[in-house]
């Protein structure tokens, strides 16, 4: 009997699973990742003049992007010493914008759960996006590109 | 071959030492050599000349093979057979030089240009920092330690070291120190006193630039100093106070009460505080004002912090807001429980001042509560009540109550810039909630204002404090006395009563950007008048076409005008309003709108033909004709 059941309950365990998986992955298929709201310009014209005062230090190797979809302060021995908390500051400046930006996206698709998804996503796309020689946090540690 | 086993001195002992001759050259060997905490192992002296004769021994032109730095120096020298008296020089790795000279009331050791990079093989974990720089160094240790100290004064220059990340760093330091130390029971006693004169340290997040001083005292025993007093004093900064000990193997900080004035902490706010607790806001925040804090650390963890603030304000220059000056007390504790009791004496948003009012909470590392807040605004009062945080995998969440008891609007739109208006402002908010990113309110707030209401409710702060900032709210406004509205806006003037409803209001930098917003004529029986500049106004607002050809003739024979109706629609989207009139959906046979129909002697209608209107347009109209004294022009 129990045998039987345990035959009959696996299968059915992994079709649960995959329904709510594709399901789940298929409504969030469906977001809307460059949707506009006056918000998300504020957020992005602000991350967008934070890039160039951040640009040297992406190359020089001293900021990368994290595949946690954040900034990270990777090597701060290439940044100049009075510099580095300054940077330090552009960093959680830059991550707290990009938090917003993710809560954002997600509400402005009136699905607020789809956040950690919508970061997942920029993640990739920040670390796909970022040009050679930058540093990225990929699944064997850091790599340049 | 000659064992002379060990020679001591304070300070220098020499183990094992042997010396082997041959016909006018000899080999010294040395199996330690131990100055203070460092000991070096295996050294070999080759004297290419070695003489030994009743007045002295003496080596010539000598080589040393030992570790580095003094691996294949250069070494001479001359002591008396008796080992009271003798000189020693050596040259070091990187051109630097070592001279001893022992005498009968001690020895002095001077060490010039060491370079700090030849350090590594005798201190790794110090290596493991990367340390560069030139020491100079005179160290005089007396042949009877007691009572007289031994003495050092060292300089440092183009110092510079840094962690293999560079989160800990220092570069083109130039520093002086001076230190004295006695033989006790259990090591030394110590004195010292450094005056650091030039370059800069990071440690992480914070960056601190040259100058300060140090003066210290302690205990150095075995691997460990123990700290019993440091002052260490930054000009215009503060001074800092601490005793504790450090492993001097690790350079790890064991036990440690730490003591922080901090004099002028727009200064110190910027530098210290800033970076650690809010590095996003660093370069907005201000700071005025005195602190004194305290903290405690156990085996290198911070176990208690208190501070004591005097005249404290705190600002955000991107949003023109200041809180304070503030005093009070701050303390926590790991693992345990902090709380705070500020009275802060007012504070300031834009142009709108606040009252006097005081902050009690209490809070661990999963929740806090905050006595009941007022805060005097203008002459009402911000109540907040029953509030209390929690913490979730997302952040912190809280929830409480708010009401605003009321305060008068002439006070308020004067202090918020806008043309002076009657009335009041209150609100009972019986559940507001925030969340990361979020502040919602459930309830109302309400203006009593023109003689009617205006309800605002669902009222959500989305990301309050950063760009995108933005809120959200529902609208209604009941029985508006026209009058009233358009004498405050120096419109012209209109008499009777609207209603209005925004829906999906939403202002970002409180500015809207959306919403959709209908105002008409309220039911009942009521005056309704319109006067002619009021009509040229709306005229230069909804731009040609809105009063047609025919009533202009009638509009330069009369001051005012009777109306039945007014209705008016808005949907703002993407910086375009879409209008519409009394009747919506409905055009009319000429494509045109009707926003005000006419009703009694003589009557007018005011039609509008343009139903996408660019929203900052608008507004720049609206500021234009309210603004200036305009004497109406009729055509």
């Amino acid at each position: 009997m129990n045998r039987v059941r345990g035959h009959l309950e696996k299968p059915s365990r992994i079709l649960a699973a995959l329904v709510f998986a594709l399901t789940t992955g298929l409504a969030f298929a469906q977001a809307n990742l460059d949707i506009d709201t006056p918000a998300i310009r504020a957020l992005t014209d602000a991350m967008k003049a934070r890039h160039t005062e951040l640009t040297p230090f992406y190359e020089s190797g001293a900021v990368g992007q994290a595949a946690s979809g954040n900034l990270v302060l990777r090597d701060a021995a290439q940044v100049a010493l009075p510099q580095r908390g300054r940077v330090n500051g552009l960093i959680a400046a830059e991550n707290a914008d990009r938090a917003a930006l993710y809560r954002e996206i997600a509400r402005a698709n009136n699905h607020p759960e789809w956040e950690a998804d919508i970061r997942a996503t920029f993640a990739a796309r920040f670390i796909e996006r970022a040009p050679q020689g930058w540093w990225v946090e990929g699944a064997n540690g850091w790599v340049r590109k | 071959m000659l064992g002379i086993g060990r020679i001591q001195y304070p300070g220098l002992v020499l183990d094992d030492l042997k010396i082997r001759l041959s016909e006018g050259s000899a080999t010294v060997d040395i199996g330690a050599l131990t100055l203070g905490s460092v000991s070096v192992r295996g050294l070999e002296l080759r004297c290419a000349v070695f003489e030994w004769n009743a007045e002295q021994i003496r080596c010539k032109r000598g080589s040393l093979r030992a570790p580095e730095p003094l691996s294949d120096a250069r070494a001479e020298f001359a002591m008396s057979p008796d080992g009271k008296s003798g000189q020693l020089t050596v040259g070091l790795a990187g051109g630097g030089r070592l001279a001893a000279e022992l005498v009968s009331d001690g020895l002095t050791i001077r060490i010039n240009g060491f370079d700090l990079k030849f350090l590594k093989p005798w201190l790794p974990d110090f290596a493991a920092l990367s340390p560069k720089g030139t020491v100079d160094c005179a160290l005089k240790v007396p042949v009877n330690a007691r009572p007289i100290p031994a003495e050092l004064a060292c300089t440092l220059t183009n110092g510079a070291f840094s962690s293999g990340d560079g989160r800990q760093a220092g570069e083109a330091l130039a520093l002086d120190l001076v230190a004295s130390a006695q033989p006790v029971a259990d090591g030394w006693n110590w004195k010292t006193q450094l005056d650091w004169r030039q370059g800069g340290l990071y440690v992480h997040p914070i960056y601190v630039p040259a100058p300060a001083r140090l003066a210290a005292q302690g205990v150095l025993a075995a691997d460990r100093i123990r700290v019993e007093n440091m002052d260490i004093a930054m000009a215009g900064v503060g001074v800092v106070r601490a005793r504790g000990d450090l492993s001097l193997a690790s350079f790890a900080i064991g036990d440690m009460e730490l003591a922080v004035e901090a004099e002028d902490l727009a200064v110190f706010g910027p530098r210290f505080l800033a970076p650690l607790l809010a590095p996003a806001l660093a370069d907005k925040l201000t700071f005025e004002g005195r602190a004194h804090a305290t903290a405690t650390l156990a085996m290198g963890r911070l176990t208690t912090v208190a501070a004591e603030l005097a005249g404290v304000s705190i600002g955000h220059s991107g949003f023109d807001f200041v809180l304070g000056p503030a005093n009070g007390v701050l303390s926590w504790r790991d693992g345990g429980s902090g709380s705070v009791q500020l009275d802060i004496s007012g504070g300031r948003w834009q142009a709108l001042y606040f009252g006097a009012f005081g902050i009690a909470a209490r809070a661990d590392t999963e929740s806090a509560t905050v006595e009941p807040v007022v805060i005097p605004v203008l002459d009402g009062r911000l109540r907040l009540e029953d509030l209390a945080w929690h913490r979730e995998a997302g952040g912190w969440y809280g929830e409480g109550r708010a009401a605003i008891d009321p305060i008068a609007m002439p006070r308020l739109s004067a202090a918020l810039g806008l043309p002076v208006m009657g009335g009041a402002l209150s609100a009972v908010l019986p559940r507001v909630r925030v969340r990361p990113g979020e502040i919602a309110a459930d309830g109302e707030i309400v203006i009593a204002i023109f003689d009617g209401a205006i309800a605002i409710t669902d009222l959500r702060l989305i990301e309050p404090f950063g760009v995108g900032a933005y809120a959200r709210a529902e609208m209604k406004a009941q029985g508006i006395d026209l009058g009233m509205l358009t004498d405050s806006f120096d419109f012209g003037s209109i008499t009777g009563r609207i209603d209005a409803r925004i829906h999906r209001l939403e202002l970002a930098n409180w500015r809207p950007v959306g919403f959709e917003a209908r105002v008409e004529s309220s039911p009942g029986r009521y005056r309704r008048r319109i006067s002619q500049r009021a009509v040229q106004n709306i005229g230069t607002l909804g731009g040609a076409g809105v009063v047609n050809a025919i009533q202009r003739s009638v509009l330069k024979y009369f001051d005012s005008f009777g109306y039945r109706r007014i209705g008016l629609s808005c949907v703002l989207k993407n910086g375009v309003c879409r209008m519409d009139g009394i009747e919506s959906g409905r055009a009319r046979p000429d494509g045109g709108f009707l926003i005000i129909q006419g009703g009694g002697i003589p009557a007018l209608d005011v039609v509008g033909y343009n139903r996408r209107v660019d929203w900052d347009e608008l507004i720049t109209r609206l500021g234009r004709v309210t603004a200036v004294e305009t004497a109406p022009v009729v055509e």
